[in-house]
């Protein structure tokens, strides 16, 4: 019996004999180390940890800007790295609205114009400031997707889509028609702030400004604000039957959601150094809503991931960092051409919506979902195969 | 009210630890200083090139000492360039990016450009005579970059612009190159977006390094790469488009050279061509894009057709960029005013579509460059019969005579050359023209000093040129839309304003 | 002044025949949403799919128009059905957003096709079933013959349509949408029901594609964005029949057709940049705003 090894490390009563009768005392509980259920990481875990995000800090900090790195990056590759970083802060944006509120924006891009004309336009015409101009930038953003925030809370979410889908061919086309802010199709200059001229430094300022950003959103799903927000996706009524003000922490979520589309905005026309209204078209619309949905809409990490992905897709560098890969290993270097037929420009138009519809149909959790073993694991947590999983896209659409 | 259960975050050390690293990158920011940069254009911009005449081009070749000097960041003068670009709303103010304002630095008299006040004047102090900067060019090889647009909405099969590039220069190589350096061709995709032109000259400029950059065509590409190559010293070649934009100023920037007419510069073409004998007893149609780069175009051409024709010019408007819904429209008021010439200045599809939903016959004419090319004549017959572009280039009917073409076209592409093949052909000879006359001493600064003294280059594809300012261009080739050939077919060549 | 007159005469002529594509769209749309309860982003790229497939059959391997016409709504409709089958299928219980996205992604697949596959020949055009126009007085507004024939589909799709859903296959779908598993159970294949829907849906934008295609130069994602652009006033011709009424939707076509075309008056494109886009808009937030059941209801008022 097992109680044979428990009652012999029982400290008797001196002198007093153990009845099992009379005395029920239950085995010492041995003491835990940790409370139940909590598992912590051994040393060589840890160890294992502390590489991967020591690395993962390299590629993030040190590569893209040629600093304690074997290989150097040409400055036009350090300026898609910075692109990738802007692009996450726009994902971003989209996902506090499609990932926590359930609203879907189809003319987002007007949002991240907005911001990108307004600053360009304080830098160069008005001669301010990039810092103000930003702020500026920002808040103008908000404003703007408070406004649609309104319109949003008369209509449902299919219509909403269909109204957002209008407003971004009506920014496009009239609000960055006004050729005396947006300077036509020649388009605005937007210099860069002093010091951030180089590509590697500015990397770094839009490194920073991600990282505020997801600050700002963490916060934000942490608060009280973002607990109601996750009701109000769930069932309006029910999060108005608990008392939580639909109405307010709505127009929140679209007001965030414009700042961080707005600093988005404003990076990117000092990013470009000039910017033109044709580059805000449906086309950029419709990935953002590829980033947002493929990178994952629970997922934070994922959506940084995802964007950066589109971002690096875009641009054709991933077609000649695979291309490079390949021909490395010995194949031929114009893999998508010669063996699929598929020229490097397109690459980007055919394997995004693809990704979508994979996503949509077979992974809802996105990219956040497939990497979430990986993410619990550097936070600490056992590794665990099956983390993340979701069913399905929990956006969700009461009435239509 | 319950609390809801406290679920789990597991993604709070993630975003903690991103934020931590976050903050070291900025103290990283201030720590490791500023990087060197991009070598290359910034080093030995110093030279001011000896002995460059003013002629016009005012401080353009000279003065570039505020590249290498004013912004220690190591930045490719963006510190100086950006400053000066944003001239800021000064009538037609920033000239140059660079800051060469016209005071410039050395034997620079002159003030063809008009150096924007924004911009860092560092051209006083007189940076030591260097060999020139010589970046893209080795003892053996010239690196020049090429830019078009190939995908976006510009009506040129991507196929045809892959061909025509280097044809020439393959030529060139084959026959041992240009003062014994062979020539390296970079070609990069615009995509018909002039931020992305920008960024693609860019790259070629800073990470490619190349020599020069030469733009393919599109209006609005190349004033923004034009604009760029000014900011950071590189010669920019390309045929002549618009000459200044709202906004923007002029486009003669440092470093930029039109090799052939501007669209105002053919005014006069157009307006003698609707007096002439064909077409002298019709009313005439001025019918211009809203793009603001044409606005100068447009009143210069209402003007001149004003007092050339008189009364017959009976519609003068502005149409929109990209109509294809509003085509009926165009097309309405066309052929209510009763126009029988056509002066067009919109994109070719726009031609197309307007000429398909017209009920009434004209005549199309107008400047070059991109409407005169074969697949617009393909496409748009029988609307577009006999009407008549200038064009760059002779039409394939003459060029298909020129021996050394067709078999440099054939022997890189074992294919029968195409307009685009002429188009790019021409522009290249004409590079390698103003290569060769350089010599053996190539840097960018005698490459333009070049230029600038000999003005004159003939090469017997585009017509010649004459460098009194930086639109050298002094004649262009009048095509005609012949709906049974199916193509563009030559009318005169080199016909001057 | 006058001019201004003249414009809007022309103006309403030439909304109300354009205006016969969107109600082809939007009809599609209205079809998918009875029957489904999605909104069909995909609609359009129906069109520019039949479009392209005829514009291959008849330029590219030469074959005789009414060929190319039918192979265009093949191809159309095999579209849709790959639609239906690969990504309406599996999501058919996931939350309505969800499947808009879903078909944004089946357009953009299709436009990146599009891309692809016709890169090289940038300018693109059909020729129309016939050439001919003519102005139609006081107006002098260009008239031609093929938006006539448009229009004239139009008529016969809808009248198509109203017997098809009093026929026993078209009461069925009604019947699997209001309650699928009591049609199931009468013995109607909600599976089948769904195909047959989005196959008609499929054939209706086809039709909107391949006849609107010839009136001017197209390339990839003509019909959605680019210069036929119809997905948008489509959808905003549903919302005016209330997503419900198909003659509501014929209607809401053509309304939205001629306020389209206001945007092209010169006094308001001289003043307003972007004009067509800036009234489409002020529009659509003007009918959600006030009206958001729909305006044209029909039968359907009682829904």
């Amino acid at each position: 019996m097992s109680t044979t090894e428990e009652t012999a490390t029982i400290p008797r009563a001196t002198g007093a004999p153990t009845d099992a009768e009379t005395t029920a005392v239950l085995a010492p509980v041995p003491a835990a180390a940790t409370p139940e259920g909590r598992w912590r990481p051994g040393r060589a875990g840890w160890l294992a940890r502390g590489a991967v995000w020591l690395a993962v800090a390299w590629l993030v900090l040190a590569l893209p800007a040629n600093q304690l790195s074997p290989i150097t990056i040409g400055p036009a590759d350090v300026d898609i790295a910075s692109r990738a970083v802007i692009f996450a802060i726009g994902g971003l944006s989209l996902h506090v609205l499609l990932g926590w509120c359930g609203q879907i924006s189809l003319g987002h891009q007007a949002f991240v114009g907005l911001g990108a004309f307004t600053s360009a336009y304080l830098v160069t015409d008005l001669g301010m400031s990039f810092w103000f101009a930003i702020a500026v930038a920002a808040g103008f953003g908000a404003v703007q997707a408070t406004l649609l925030g309104m319109v949003s809370l008369r209509l449902t979410g299919l219509y909403f889509a269909l109204v957002t889908l209008a407003y971004g061919a009506f920014a496009e086309n009239t609000l960055f028609g006004i050729t005396s802010l947006t300077g036509g199709e020649g388009g605005k200059p937007a210099a860069r702030p002093p010091g951030f001229e180089s590509p590697e430094n500015y990397y770094y300022l839009c490194l920073a400004f991600l990282a505020l950003v997801i600050w700002l959103d963490w916060r934000l799903t942490r608060t009280k604000g973002g607990r109601a927000m996750a009701a109000l996706r769930e069932n309006p009524r029910v999060a108005s039957a608990y008392g939580i003000n639909v109405r307010a922490y709505t127009l929140m979520a679209f007001a965030v959601s414009g700042i961080f589309a707005g600093i988005a905005g404003s990076l990117t026309a000092h990013h470009d150094e000039i910017i033109v209204k044709s580059s805000f078209d449906f086309r950029l619309a419709l990935t953002f809503v590829l980033m947002t949905v493929v990178g994952g809409l629970r997922s934070r990490v994922g959506v940084v991931i995802g964007s950066a992905f589109f971002a690096i897709l875009e641009e054709g560098a991933f077609v000649a960092m695979v291309e490079g890969l390949i021909g490395g290993l010995g194949f031929t270097p114009t893999f998508f051409e010669s063996v699929i037929g598929l020229p490097a420009e397109f690459v980007g138009l055919v394997v995004g919506p693809i990704l979508l519809l994979l996503t949509l149909t077979l992974y809802p959790g996105g990219i956040g979902q497939q990497i979430a073993p990986i993410t619990r694991w550097l936070g600490g947590r056992r590794f665990d195969r099956h983390a993340g999983a979701v069913r399905e896209v929990e956006v969700d659409d009461v009435r239509a | 009210m319950t609390r809801p259960a406290r679920t789990r975050t597991p993604h709070r050390p993630v975003h903690l630890a991103v934020s931590a690293v976050a903050v070291l990158s900025l103290t990283l920011l201030g720590a490791c200083g500023q990087k060197a940069g991009v070598a290359g254009t910034g080093a030995g911009s110093g030279a001011v090139g000896a002995g460059v005449v003013a002629d016009g081009f005012g401080g353009g070749v000279g003065a570039r000492g505020s590249l290498g000097g004013g912004s220690g960041s190591g930045s490719l003068g963006g510190g100086s360039g950006s400053g000066s670009l944003s001239g800021g709303g000064s009538g037609d103010g920033a000239g140059g990016g660079s800051g060469s304002g016209g005071s410039g630095g050395s034997g620079s008299s002159g003030k063809g450009t008009k150096g924007g006040s924004g911009g860092s004047d560092a051209s006083g102090t007189d940076t030591p005579a260097g060999p020139g900067d010589r970046t893209g060019v080795t003892d053996s090889t010239i690196r020049i970059g090429i830019h078009a647009p190939v995908t976006g909405a510009a009506a040129i099969p991507q196929q045809s612009f892959e061909r025509a590039v280097g044809v020439y220069f393959d030529a060139v190589n084959r026959a041992g190159g240009i003062n014994g350096r062979k020539v390296e061709v970079l070609f990069r995709d615009d995509g018909f977006d002039p931020n992305k032109a920008r960024t693609e000259c860019k790259r070629l400029a800073e990470q490619d390094e190349v020599f020069l950059l030469v733009g393919g065509g599109g209006a609005d590409q190349i004033d923004a790469c034009a604009r760029y190559a000014a900011s950071v010293g590189v010669p920019y070649i390309s045929g002549g488009v618009h000459e200044t934009r709202p906004g923007l100023g002029s486009l003669a920037v440092d470093t930029y050279f039109a090799v052939t007419l501007t669209y105002e510069q053919q005014i006069p073409l157009l307006v003698r061509l609707a007096k002439s004998k064909d077409l002298a007893g019709e009313d005439v149609a001025l019918v211009v894009a809203d793009n603001d780069s044409l606005n100068n175009f447009y009143d210069k051409a209402a003007a001149a057709l004003g007092s050339g024709v008189g009364d017959r010019l009976v519609l003068k408007r502005r149409i929109p960029k990209n109509t294809t819904s509003d085509a009926p429209s165009v097309g309405t008021s066309i052929c209510s005013s009763g126009a029988g010439v056509v002066v067009w200045n919109a994109s070719p599809s726009t031609l197309l579509n307007v000429s398909k939903a017209m009920a009434c016959t004209v005549t199309f004419i107008g400047p070059g460059l991109t409407n005169g090319l074969n697949i617009v004549a393909d496409v748009g017959c029988p609307n577009l019969d006999d009407a008549l572009f200038y064009s760059p280039f002779p039409g394939l009917d003459v060029m298909r005579r020129d021996n050394a073409f067709v078999s440099a076209y054939r022997q890189k592409n074992n294919a029968e050359p195409d307009d685009i093949g002429a188009a790019i052909y021409g522009l290249e000879k004409l590079v390698g023209a103003m290569l060769v006359a350089t010599g053996k001493d190539l840097s960018r600064e005698s490459f333009q000093a070049t230029i600038a003294q000999r003005k004159k280059f003939e090469t017997g594809v585009f017509p010649p040129t004459s460098f009194t300012s930086r639109f050298g261009g002094t004649a262009m080739h009048l095509l005609r839309a012949d709906c049974g050939a199916g193509e563009f077919v030559t009318v005169r060549q080199n016909e001057r304003p | 002044m006058s001019q201004t007159l003249d414009e809007l005469g022309v103006a309403a002529v030439t909304g109300t025949l354009q205006g016969a594509v969107y109600a082809l769209v939007a009809l599609g749309i209205v079809l998918v949403y009875r029957a489904s309860g999605v909104f069909n982003f995909a609609q359009a790229e129906f069109g520019t799919t039949g479009l392209f497939a005829a514009y291959t059959a008849k330029e590219l391997w030469g074959w005789g128009y009414p060929s190319a016409f039918a192979f265009g709504i093949a191809a159309a409709v095999a579209m849709g059905l790959l639609t239906e089958r690969l990504v309406i299928h599996p999501l058919r219980n996931a939350p309505r957003v969800t499947l808009l996205v879903a078909t944004a992604g089946v357009a953009l697949t299709a436009i990146g096709l599009q891309f692809w596959q016709f890169n090289e020949t940038l300018v693109m055009t059909m020729p129309k079933i016939d050439d001919s126009f003519f102005l139609v007085p006081p107006f002098d507004a260009p008239v031609t013959v093929q938006q006539l024939i448009t229009f004239g589909v139009l008529i016969a799709a809808s009248v198509a349509l109203a017997l098809f859903f009093r026929s026993p296959s078209g009461l069925a779908i009604v019947a699997a949408q209001q309650e699928p598993t009591a049609a199931e159970l009468v013995g109607i294949s909600v599976r089948r029901v769904s195909m047959m829907t989005w196959a008609m849906a499929a054939v209706l934008g086809g039709l909107a594609g391949i006849l609107a295609g010839p009136n001017t130069t197209f390339s990839a994602a003509f019909l959605s964005f680019g210069g036929g652009a119809a997905l948008l006033p489509g959808f905003m011709a549903a919302v005016l029949a209330g997503m419900r009424s198909m003659p509501g939707a014929v209607a809401g076509g053509i309304t939205v057709g001629i306020v389209e075309q206001m945007g092209t008056l010169t006094i308001v494109s001289e003043n307003v940049p972007g004009a067509r886009a800036a009234v489409l808009f002020v529009f659509l937030l003007a009918v959600l705003l006030v009206a958001p059941r729909g305006i044209y209801l029909g039968k359907a008022a009682v829904a």
